[in-house]
């Protein structure tokens, strides 16, 4: 037979339920702007009946646990969409550095003060040996091919020292980068432990939202694959398959140099320096520039000041300068570079000329007042002399393919944003927290806790009645 | 259906995208230009690139033509008084060969002569800024020397046969000088062999055999020396179109290169105009939907 303390016990569980229940909406108010926080629903359950003379009597409800409301499938997706929003987002960065050393090429003025005027360089340089042609033997027109060919020298250096300075940079920052993602591994190693331990088979709620806070920072840093395993286990891998991450051991990136660049290893001592250019991440993005996009560019106007530099020497040597002798170089190279690998011609061209009367407007035997050399050698700015364009049409398709590219990272990387912001919105409807959502929810237990007590007040009335046998007695 | 809760991040992002715009607008509108990265317009940075090469070549060949032309000008007077000179000498030579002078004229004549020859061998050695216009490459050697021991005297040319061309940026050839020994002793037409063989026709004070012969010969030097003259002219006004040309591409070049760079002031400040608006709607719908709460309700 069911008594009235069954009724009493059913209250009194009922207000432990709400108590429970008004806790983890505390808890989730207060964690409302947590990053990483996955909101928490109460996991209410109907106690078992208990059945006594045929007739089952229900006993009440209890908030067994919280369920974190996560969907790992989503977080997943939406740390891959990082790695690559990340890895064009630094991209982007660090080109836009690199396009700013170009920007003289938007002016419509010859600004040659700077590298941006590699392109107004060239026409002055082959100009004033145009003008070379009216008066061959004019020492001011000498001098302004000397000093127009100094300009032009002196700002493909600073163009390559720039860009190799902003290679350092990018070096020095992916060794910090590596850093964080080493720390970042350990602390995932560390939650697996704990994971593992408390809880194997069910979402580790508080656990698993600082594990899945991690991978989201990780995914900022490094393109990686995660991997479930056996109890609520997670192994880490790079996208080529090295292992980071296994369970609670974590093995950390090392660096090297190698070829004056840091190198990165896994923990077999494998490089793994593509792996992490390809994978994403900042890092990733990072590499990318310092290992393809500047090697690009400097190769590039390697090229170009290899070109224009053997191919006037060439046509100087082949003159007779203004005291009669034979012509000599106008332009230093690097020992060892040549058409076929003109590495280091952009930074290490110099002008060995300090003579201008050793120009060699006139053609070989010729006296001072001719001109053909000279003629040659402004026809050489028209030539296609560089890979079979002419030097400024090699300078304007490189700046041209160098604007595309940034302009392209920077449509892929406007698109990726998109993407990840979607994402972001979709994993923030389902374990955001609403706060309108939880003060209606407040709302709701309120009622039902006041609900409980007044049936225990109610029941304790009855019983009081029970006791004095249906006598009303004035007691307090 | 349940909605990200924290929408306002993505509020605040799109604040941020249009501040980023109206940023960008004000840059373009400040500088005047539309492409101030090359990712803003890389075809027409690389353009860019092209037409400021086109332009600075166009503007430096103007600088050589009007030097150049300076140079062919002082060639071209100094043959118009060649012409001139040898017109007189012409005369002076009829005049001689008429029969009617007697020798003492005959020799002033031949001393006038003299005079017009050394006044064209000082004209063959007319100079431009320190520089022989008529020795062909050897501008340093004047292309002249008169050897007046021997009879008839003899003029030794010293220059070479070089002839120089100035290449327009057309690649158009515009030839820039002729060599003496084209002008005052090509074979044939030699006018100071000529010139020499009349003062010595005259100077004995009785006119020689072959001043006749000579006399014509200097009338068909005189012919030649003109044609040269042509050939002089013809670049000088060559010159000057290719001149002209190249001011009116440069001009032409220039606009072209305003339109591929300038920012449209007025599409500018609409659009700016447009982001502003935004970003106030913006700011006033995240300071409304900040304040409610149902919290403030309970």
């Amino acid at each position: 037979m069911a008594t009235i303390s069954t009724a009493f016990s059913i209250a009194t569980g009922a207000l432990d339920a709400d108590q429970s229940a008004l806790n983890i909406v505390a808890n989730n108010t207060a964690n409302a702007n947590t990053p990483g926080y996955t909101r928490e629903i109460p996991n209410w359950e109907q106690n078992d009946s208990v059945s006594l003379n045929g007739v089952s009597y229900g006993m009440g409800a209890s908030v067994t646990r919280s369920e974190s409301q996560r969907s790992l499938v989503l977080e997943r997706a939406m740390q891959q969409q990082t790695q690559t929003e990340s890895a064009s987002s630094a991209r982007l960065t660090a080109l836009n550095q690199m396009q700013a050393l170009f920007s003289g090429a938007t002016s419509a003025g010859t600004d040659t003060s700077t590298a941006s005027g590699i392109g107004s360089d060239l026409t002055n340089f082959f100009d004033s040996l145009s003008s070379l042609e009216g008066s061959p033997s004019d020492d001011a027109q000498r001098e302004q091919v000397l000093s127009t060919a100094g300009t032009l020298a002196s700002d493909f250096n600073s163009a390559a020292s720039q860009l190799g300075s902003q290679q350092e940079s990018l070096d020095e920052q992916s060794a910090s980068l590596v850093g964080q993602a080493n720390t970042l591994l350990t602390s995932i190693a560390q939650l697996n432990i704990e994971i593992e331990s408390t809880s194997p088979t069910a979402d580790a709620g508080t656990l698993e939202d600082q594990r899945q806070e991690d991978l989201t920072q990780l995914s900022q840093l490094i393109g990686i694959n995660e991997i479930t395993t056996e109890n609520n286990g997670l192994s880490i891998t790079t996208p080529g398959g090295a292992l980071l991450v296994s369970g609670g051991q974590a093995s950390p990136i090392t660096t090297g140099l190698s070829g004056g660049v840091t190198h990165f290893y896994d923990a077999e001592g494998n490089d793994i320096t593509g792996d992490l250019t390809a994978g994403g991440g900042e890092l990733g993005g990072i590499l990318t520039v310092r290992d393809q996009d500047i090697p690009q560019a400097e190769s590039a106007l390697d090229t170009l000041a290899y070109a224009v530099a053997s191919t006037i020497n060439t046509l100087n040597q082949g003159g007779t300068d203004l005291n009669g002798s034979p012509g000599s170089s106008i332009f230093g190279l690097p020992a060892g570079a040549s058409a076929a690998n003109p590495a280091g011609s952009a930074s290490g061209i110099t002008v060995l000329m300090t003579d201008p009367s050793e120009i060699a407007a006139a053609a070989s035997g010729q006296g001072s007042s001719d001109n053909t050399n000279a003629v040659a050698m402004a026809r050489a700015g028209q030539s296609a002399i560089v890979n079979g364009i002419t030097p400024t049409a090699y300078f304007s398709d490189f700046v041209t393919t160098f604007g595309s590219l940034v302009s392209e990272v920077s449509g892929e990387n406007t698109a990726q944003q998109a993407a990840l912001t979607q994402l972001q919105n979709q994993i923030g409807s389902l374990s955001g927290v609403d706060l309108n959502e939880e003060a209606a929810q407040l709302e709701t237990l309120e009622q039902s806790y006041q609900a409980a007590s007044k049936l225990f007040t109610i029941l304790d009335q009855v019983m009081v009645s029970a006791l004095n046998l249906g006598v009303e007695t004035s007691y307090t | 259906m349940r909605v990200n809760p924290q929408y306002m991040t993505n509020l605040v992002g799109s604040l941020d995208a249009t501040s980023s715009t109206e940023q960008r607008l004000t840059e373009e509108l400040a500088s005047g230009s539309q492409v101030n990265a090359l990712s803003d317009s890389p075809i027409a940075a690389g353009e860019n690139v092209l037409l400021s090469a086109q332009i600075g070549s166009d503007d430096s060949f103007s600088q050589t033509a009007s030097s150049t032309t300076s140079m062919l000008q002082v060639s071209d007077s100094t043959l118009g008084s060649v012409v001139s000179q040898l017109t007189t000498a012409i005369s002076l030579a009829t005049e001689a060969n008429n029969g009617t002078l007697n020798s003492s004229d005959l020799q002033s004549i031949s001393q006038q002569l003299a005079g017009i020859r050394d006044e064209v061998v000082s004209l063959a050695n007319s100079t431009y800024l320190g520089n022989f216009v008529f020795s062909g490459s050897q501008g340093s050697t004047a292309p002249y020397s008169l050897d007046t021991s021997s009879s008839p005297a003899v003029a030794t040319y010293n220059g070479d046969t070089d002839v120089d061309w100035l290449e327009t940026p057309t690649g158009q050839k515009i030839q820039l000088n002729v060599p003496g020994s084209q002008v005052f002793s090509a074979a044939g037409t030699d006018v100071l062999g000529t010139l020499n063989a009349l003062v010595a026709d005259f100077s004995s004070g009785i006119a020689a055999p072959t001043a006749v012969t000579d006399t014509q010969a200097l009338s068909s030097a005189l012919n030649y020396v003109s044609q040269q003259r042509v050939v002089i002219d013809n670049s000088i006004s060559r010159l000057t179109a290719a001149e002209n040309y190249t001011q009116s591409e440069a001009t032409q070049l220039t606009a072209v290169q305003t339109n591929l760079l300038q920012a449209d002031a007025g599409q500018i400040a609409t659009q700016l105009s447009t982001a502003e608006t935004q970003q106030t709607a913006l700011s006033q719908v995240i300071a409304t939907l900040g304040r409610q709460s149902l919290f403030n309700d309970l």
